[in-house]
Formats: structure tokens, C-alpha cells, sequence
């Protein structure tokens, strides 16, 4: 490969590297006064360099393509599914449309895309489903009553359970009212589970 | 087949300053179909506000959205949406627009008024 570029063993001519590097070290100087050894290893560090960059490029194209996408999807919180397919149908489109435009760099897609998909997260996509089918107050209401309805059984549960174990410890004991009320709680559980599952399967 | 999502007429469109350009818009060439982009762009309304709006319009029947009938695989993305204004919709905007720039017009000064005529510390 360097041929043709002057070859010299001698120890003058590599001024200011030392004496140890030396014709009987089988070290020979080439181009820009290097060895074989520092220009295979050169060779060898550029094609960790080209396949480190190939990487990064790659990760960052992807990056780019993807972020947007997922903080469009931060909108789908709250939102029924019927709603966020049909928007996130024809967003989405826009999106990926505004991703792979061709005159624009990486990072000028990449903004465009962010811009596009934040307002959409923070509220956009839900005022547009407000405005089509008023879904995510029905929703709220419907989470709004699940959370008080299952805080309250809870409470009347734990309040009932307390007053009954305290009952019971007056009877047969404290160790065993409490073995009572386990067994008694896990029942009552279990049943409960049971008819929620097959309620919820009549249903549907 | 390109599908039709709402046709419903009846409905108040509130006119903030993003639907007054989105309808501008629209209005320059109402025959003209447009992607949400496309508006987003030339209007200089962010998305946030612009598909609300669209979604509003369309539900007052005063734009039909419908959708790309395209092949997605061979043209290597999805469908997109897009939108054209209605006869009523270009009739109503005109209408909506002509009588928001009357009331929002500032008062016509009387003939005789000259600047700095007028009576202070009243």
C-alpha cells in the first residue's frame, strides 16, 4: 500500500522518538512516519469509528422517527379506544408524512415532528374528541364513580371487619377473632371476585 | 373506498382567532381539498388548535372530511385525511367572517374630528 513512499530504517531519520525504536524491533517507518503496526491499528480504530458512527446515525434516525410518535401517543391517556384509533388515524398520517418529507434534514424533521405531536399531547387530541363525541367526560364520570364507590366498600368493609373482630376478640380471644375474620374476609373476597368476573362476562 | 365521517349540520362555530384563519383558509380556494398539514401550514395555526377546529367544522357541516384512497404498502404510508368546504359551509363562513369584521371594526369618527381636539381630564 505504501509502496511507493520512501522506506527508511534509520534511526536518525525518526527524530525525537527515542532510541528504542529500532531497525532490530523489526519496526519500519512509512507514510507520515508511522509503522505497519500504528497504521493497522490506525485502519482498525477508523473502522470501529465508521461502525460506532453507522450506529449512531442509525439510533438517532430512529430516535427521531419515534419520539414524536410516543409523545403523540402521551394523548391517548384518557381517551376511549374508538376515539383515540379514529384520531390517531389521521394524525398519525400527518405525522409520518411531516417525518419522511423530503427537503429536510434529520433535525429539521425531527422539530417539525414536535412540534406537530406536542400540542397534540397536551390537550389537542382530546379537545378534538371533546368536540366529536364528548367521550372523556363520560369516561372521567364513569373512573369519577368507580374510585368513590370503591373507596367507600373498602372502608365500610375495613370498618366492618375491625368492629366484628373487636366482637368477637371479647368471645373467643383476640388471636383467634382475628384467624375468624382472615378466613371470613378471604371468603367474602373470593365471592365477590367471582360474581364481578361473571357479571362483567354477561356483558360483553 | 374513501369514507365520510360526519355530515351534521346545526352547530354554533365559535369563531376564535385560529378558526377565523383556519376558515380564511379554506375560503381562498374552497374547492380545493387540503391535508391538516397543508392548512396548519398556510394558516400558521398549531396542531393543537387546528384539528379541534377541523373537528368542529366538520361537524357543522361546513367542511366533509374523508380519507386518502391510497394503497398504504405501495406508497409507503398511511391514508391521510383531508378536507373540503361545503357550499353551505362557504356561505355560512363568508356570512360569519363579513359579520365579525363589522363588529369588530373600529367606529367611523365623525367629520369634523381633528386629532388632538378632543377634551381632557373629564
Amino acid at each position: 500500500m505504501f509502496g511507493s513512499w520512501p522506506v527508511t530504517t534509520d534511526e536518525a531519520a525518526r527524530p525525537g522518538l527515542g532510541t528504542d525504536w529500532t531497525v532490530a524491533e523489526g519496526l519500519v517507518r512509512t507514510f507520515l512516519g508511522e509503522d505497519w503496526a500504528g497504521w493497522r491499528i490506525a485502519i482498525i480504530c477508523a473502522v470501529l469509528a465508521a461502525i460506532a458512527w453507522e450506529i449512531f446515525t442509525a439510533l438517532t434516525r430512529r430516535i427521531s422517527m419515534r419520539l414524536p410518535f410516543l409523545v403523540l401517543y402521551l394523548a391517548r391517556i384518557g381517551l376511549s379506544r374508538t376515539d383515540w384509533e379514529g384520531i390517531r388515524a389521521e394524525v398519525g398520517a400527518e405525522l409520518h408524512v411531516m417525518l419522511t418529507e423530503p427537503g429536510f434534514g434529520t433535525v429539521r424533521r425531527f422539530i417539525n415532528g414536535m412540534v406537530f405531536a406536542l400540542p397534540l399531547a397536551f390537550g389537542g387530541v382530546r379537545r378534538t374528541a371533546s368536540v366529536l363525541h364528548q367521550p372523556r367526560r363520560q369516561i372521567r364520570d364513569g373512573l369519577t364513580k368507580k374510585v368513590v364507590t370503591g373507596s367507600v366498600s373498602v372502608l365500610a368493609g375495613a370498618g366492618a371487619a375491625a368492629g366484628t373482630t373487636a366482637l368477637l376478640s371479647t368471645q373467643i380471644g383476640a388471636v383467634q377473632a382475628i384467624y375468624v375474620q382472615t378466613i371470613f374476609v378471604s371468603v367474602t373476597a373470593t365471592i365477590s371476585a367471582g360474581v364481578s368476573v361473571y357479571r362483567r362476562k354477561r356483558r360483553e | 373506498v374513501a369514507t365520510v365521517r360526519y355530515i351534521v349540520g346545526g352547530m354554533d362555530i365559535n369563531l376564535t382567532p385560529a378558526m377565523v384563519r383556519v376558515l380564511q383558509e379554506f375560503l381562498k380556494e374552497p374547492a380545493r381539498r387540503r391535508f391538516g398539514m397543508e392548512i396548519m401550514r398556510a394558516a400558521k395555526v398549531s396542531s393543537g388548535s387546528l384539528y379541534p377546529a377541523l373537528a368542529r367544522l366538520e361537524r357543522a357541516g361546513w367542511i366533509t372530511g374523508e380519507t386518502e384512497d391510497i394503497d398504504p404498502k405501495k406508497e409507503g404510508r398511511p391514508a391521510r385525511r383531508y378536507y373540503t368546504m361545503t357550499a353551505d359551509g362557504v356561505r355560512s363562513a363568508r356570512l360569519d367572517l363579513a359579520a365579525l369584521s363589522d363588529r369588530t371594526r373600529p367606529p367611523v369618527l365623525p367629520p369634523n374630528w381633528v386629532p388632538g381636539t378632543e377634551p381632557r381630564g373629564i
